[in-house]
């Protein structure tokens, strides 16, 4: 193996950093080299991208009516 | 009406001070942004709410002493960490993906890949993202939530909780493959 050569495994160890544009250059060439030629790490990389959409995606819920109408009457009695 | 030029997006104190309407937007966006924050690293909703009225509160009572371009938004997050600092700290262990999913001779693996999450396929992904959030340390948590779930970049993430960003990398990784394998399940799980 290589210097530019990464395992599967060390892949999946990299995926944050890389998706975070924290890999230096010679590890984001290993990585996307790796990528190229292993439909696993393919597979992978699209889930974690997948992951990270469906936590975006999660509900929010509102602030209560409650907690709003305090926040404004604080807000009115500090400004 | 000036467009807001804080790191969050959000309104400074000066446009706070000027515009109930900004401020109305502001916790209409960021306060369940906050109480999602101080559930993650709290776990109870009943002292998440606390900790987030007490950010807030403690924040608007200041609001006239401000300077007039403090992000409000950042401030109230910092106050929200450091309210739970003591919960915040970071276990040694973070979770990784089982090795043997790229073993070729894994017969436990096996066929296992495919290009949709099983979740996905079964519904209920939102519940299972809930309950794997819930059983993460909470500095990991806390990190996952303002990165992915509210949007913040990386920056700053790393100004409201105060993580090297080497740390913090390794903490949103933790939590991103815990979702992820909440989501893609394994043969063990699907199969009992």
């Amino acid at each position: 193996m290589n210097s530019l050569e990464i395992t599967c495994s060390h892949l999946t160890d990299l995926v944050t950093r890389y998706m975070e544009s924290a890999l230096g250059p010679e590890q984001q060439l290993s990585f996307e080299t790796h990528l190229v030629f292993c439909s696993d790490c393919q597979v992978f990389l699209s889930q974690i991208r997948d992951t990270v959409a469906l936590l975006r995606a999660m509900p929010r819920e509102p602030i209560a009516a409650v907690e709003r109408a305090a926040m404004l009457a604080a807000y009115d009695s500090g400004r | 009406m000036a467009v807001p030029a804080t790191s969050s997006g959000g309104p400074s104190a000066g446009e706070l001070r000027r515009n109930r309407h900004l401020f109305e937007a502001a916790i209409d966006r960021w306060y369940p942004a906050t109480f999602r924050l101080a559930r993650s690293i709290v776990q109870n909703d009943q002292t998440a709410r606390k900790i987030t009225d007490d950010a807030w509160h403690g924040v608007l009572t200041r609001l006239a002493e401000l300077n007039p371009d403090e992000d409000v938004v950042m401030l109230v997050l910092r106050r929200t960490a450091e309210a739970a600092a003591s919960r915040l700290a970071v276990a040694a262990e973070q979770p990784a993906v089982d090795p043997a999913r790229f073993e070729p001779k894994s017969s436990r693996w096996a066929g296992w890949w495919s290009a949709t999450p099983h979740a996905l396929m079964q519904g209920g992904a939102n519940q299972r993202i809930g309950d794997a959030l819930s059983r993460l340390q909470a500095a990991a948590a806390a990190v996952v939530v303002l990165r992915d779930v509210e949007g913040l970049s990386a920056g700053q993430v790393q100004a409201a909780l105060g993580f090297a960003p080497a740390v913090q990398q390794t903490l949103l990784h933790g939590a991103r493959i815990t979702v992820w394998q909440a989501l893609a399940g394994s043969p063990n799980r699907e199969q009992s």
